[in-house]
């Protein structure tokens, strides 16, 4: 038999019981409090804990087996939340339900020769129920733990996955705060620009409430920007995504090139055709009516043949330099001589297409400008100049002119090429000295040539270390201007 | 008639025979063990018999048949015991009293209706004390009976009163300006010797809502609503006709839902079947 219990230990235990239960973070822990406390209670010989199932959860001095009928009596404990004291021989067979309103927490066993007093099972009892709760909220928290732990796992494996994508994701709120962002988002270093644009089309997003886009070139790189109204527990955001599309670019610039490869290539044999046919009909006149020809005829004839050769001659005169430079073997062999001249020989040598396309051909310069080139090039890159200055002419324009103005400018030297032609549209002034591009085409002018005239052209005055330009308005005309390093004193 | 006078002559009910007071006293002290329990149970043989009878019960559904006084003490505990013994005194007191023009035995069975409630409702509302609340739901109403003790006129004249107007036993006492019943239960449960929670328990079972302050409001609401509830589904007589009020303080205080409150009626019903052994206490005893 208990002695009385005095109200000091009461009070203890009662604090014992508290603070055992505030350390206990987990069921097990928390059981482990209760077993003590019932044994400073209770002179217990031996002391069990079973799950909601009624197998042996934790056993202290030994475990025991459990009949049907002790088995009967725990189920009655249970059902009808009422601890019980359970006479088995000269032993009592103490069982407390550790219940919560109908939920089955568990249930404590205590086997012992002591009877319990009125006060010490009422004790007990608050105990058993007190625990009861405190094991619910345990177990509720350990399985808050578990799902906690499910749903970071969950949240890890989609960040993983969304990290190993290229594109960067970034997810914001209506503040144009970052609330998720993958790694490659987090790394990418935007410049203040990039950022400035990225916050307004996340604002124009969340304004307009539908998916915008962007195209951003920073730097060498092409990005192309896709901004997406989504919802997230209930509140507008936006997502993100941003696609490094340079060599999707590059793709498409070399199939450009290629498309005009093919263009060329029709193009070239069409121009390769017209000398060849004009050269073989006359060649196969001459030798098939020989006697019937006179002098005069046959002089003219042979004439045009020698002219047509010429011509296909400086046709792949043309693809030759062109193939050179391509390939970088193109070697300047450069001399002191002047340019003014050069421009005079080669204005001389386009008289007679300039006289049938009735354009007046006009130097400005008179005194030499020397300049320290290779001629041979050069001339070429003045040919070109000016037979595209009358090629492209307007027709019905009364006064048409080529005009050629050269200039020695400090240790360069300027040359200046203007017509008052059909004139270039302003989105082509780079793109007719790229490659195989031509004016005619796009513009559907039929004029003649490879369109590699510019584009030589072009490289021959980089070769020399110049840059060549053009200021041009469709209808008015163009001024082609090289600029030349003079490589020789004044 | 004012409340004092009814005090004086509650002085002439039957208070508990010694054994009983004796049970009441034991079940009450901190150091009690079952055998002082069972030795003092034992001084009445008749009682004894009829405690074990109620043991042995459908309502308690023990897996085994309890043989010895000493061990239904340790397996159903010291106050159900005590509940036990004082059933079958108040059933004495109430039932036997042949006198008397009004129907006991439905009065009593409203008495155990609201004890089981009771007990139940501890129980669905998590409240480990439940066997304080068997015992207040059982005497909830012993006020009824000292009215009728001390003057069967007043108690036929609120009973009249509460039927024509289809009122409650409650609100026919204040419309015929008398002190309530409840009080009076309280003041019998005082003079039995019983702990405080039971007499204040039953003081304010009509009027939860002015004991919100009391040390023992959650177990008044308990016995208020099980009351109530008894009352909807007629099991027994309470002389009351209508005007049941089931006090929101009451449901807020105890966090009671309407979708617990269906569960807890179905289960009370189950439980009252059980509890048949209650209603037939005498039989033994004239054995």
């Amino acid at each position: 038999m208990l002695s009385q219990m005095s109200y000091h230990r009461l009070y203890s235990l009662l604090s014992s019981f508290i603070r055992e239960i505030m350390n206990a973070t987990e069921p097990e822990l928390l059981l482990d409090a209760l077993m003590r406390i019932f044994e400073r209670f209770v002179d217990c010989e031996r002391i069990v804990v079973l799950d909601r199932d009624f197998n042996i959860k934790k056993a202290k001095n030994g475990t025991v087996q459990l009949d049907e009928q002790l088995r009967m009596m725990i189920r009655w404990v249970v059902d009808s939340h009422s601890p019980m004291s359970l006479p088995q021989g000269d032993t009592l067979v103490h069982i407390f339900p550790l219940v919560k309103a109908n939920k089955v927490l568990g249930v404590l066993m205590a086997w012992s020769k002591d009877e319990v007093v009125v006060e010490t099972s009422e004790l007990l009892r608050t105990f058993a129920f007190l625990s009861a709760i405190v094991l619910e909220n345990l177990e509720l928290y350990s399985s808050l733990q578990v799902q906690h732990r499910a749903v970071e796992g969950t949240k890890n494996y989609m960040q993983r996955i969304l990290d190993s994508f290229p594109q960067l994701i970034a997810v914001f709120d209506e503040d144009a705060r970052i609330v998720f962002a993958n790694s490659g988002y987090l790394k990418f270093s935007f410049s203040e620009e990039f950022a400035s644009k990225i916050v307004q089309l996340v604002q124009k997003t969340f304004l307009a409430n539908s998916r915008q886009t962007l195209e951003i070139e920073e730097g060498s790189n092409f990005y192309s920007i896709v901004a997406e109204p989504i919802e997230h527990e209930g509140r507008p955001q936006v997502l993100l995504v941003i696609a490094d599309v340079t060599n999707t670019k590059e793709v498409e610039r070399l199939k450009a090139i290629d498309q005009l490869k093919t263009e060329f290539v029709a193009n070239i044999s069409h121009e390769l055709k017209t000398p060849l046919a004009a050269i073989k009909a006359y060649a196969e006149t001459i030798l098939t009516s020989m006697e019937m020809l006179d002098q005069q005829t046959l002089n003219e004839f042979v004439q045009i043949i020698y002219r047509e050769s010429q011509h296909l001659e400086s046709i792949l005169e043309e693809l030759l330099d062109f193939s050179k430079l391509e390939q970088k073997t193109l070697v300047l062999e450069k001399t002191t001589f002047d340019l003014t001249g050069l421009v005079r020989e080669t204005m001389k040598s386009l008289e007679e297409l300039a006289r049938s396309k009735q354009v007046r051909l006009e130097l400005l310069t008179r005194e030499p400008v020397l300049v320290r080139a290779d001629q041979k090039r050069l001339r070429q890159v003045v040919m070109n100049l000016l037979s595209n200055g009358v090629k492209y002419s307007k027709e019905n324009e009364s006064d048409k002119y080529v005009r050629v103005k050269i200039e020695r400018k400090d240790d360069k030297v300027l040359l200046e090429v203007s017509d008052n032609g059909i004139g270039i549209p302003k989105e082509y002034h780079q793109k007719v000295f790229e490659r195989f591009f031509r004016l005619g085409t796009v513009m559907d002018y039929r004029v003649e040539g490879t369109g590699l005239g510019l584009t030589i052209a072009k490289q021959i005055v980089e070769l020399h270390g110049g840059r060549i330009w053009l200021e041009s308005e469709p209808g008015v005309g163009t001024t082609v201007y090289v600029e030349l390093p003079a490589g020789v004193e004044r | 008639m004012k409340l004092e006078e009814i005090i004086t002559r509650i002085e002439e009910l039957p208070t508990p025979d010694p054994v009983v007071q004796k049970i009441i006293a034991v079940a009450s002290d901190p150091n009690a063990s079952a055998k002082d329990l069972a030795d003092v149970i034992k001084l009445d043989p008749s009682l004894a018999v009829r405690i074990l009878r109620l043991v042995n019960s459908a309502y308690y559904g023990l897996p085994r048949k309890i043989a010895q006084l000493s061990e239904a003490v340790m397996i159903l505990g010291f106050k159900t015991v005590r509940n036990l013994a004082l059933s079958v005194f108040t059933y004495s007191s109430v039932v036997r009293r042949k006198r008397s023009s009004i129907d006991h035995t439905a009065l009593w069975k409203h008495f155990v209706g609201v004890a089981v409630a009771s007990e139940l409702m501890a129980q669905f509302v998590g409240y480990p004390n439940k066997e304080e609340l068997f015992i207040s739901g059982l005497l909830h109403d012993i006020g009824k009976v000292t009215l009728e003790f001390v003057s069967p006129e007043m108690f036929m004249a609120v009973a009249k009163l509460a039927k024509t107007l289809k009122i409650s036993f409650f609100e026919a006492e204040k419309k015929l300006d008398l002190p309530n019943h409840a009080l009076i239960s309280m003041k019998t449960i005082e003079r039995w010797g019983l702990p405080e929670l039971v007499s204040h328990t039953c003081g304010g079972h009509h009027t939860p809502e002015s004991f919100a302050d009391s040390l023992y409001s959650d177990v008044i609401s308990m016995v208020h609503v099980s009351d109530f509830f008894v009352n909807t589904i007629n099991y027994g007589e309470s002389y009351s006709y209508g005007g049941f009020v089931l006090s929101p303080h009451a449901l807020n205080l105890l966090g009671l839902k309407p979708r617990m409150l269906t569960s807890y009626l179905k289960k009370l019903k189950e439980k009252l079947i059980t509890a048949d052994e209650f209603l037939k206490i005498e039989q033994e005893a004239v054995s």
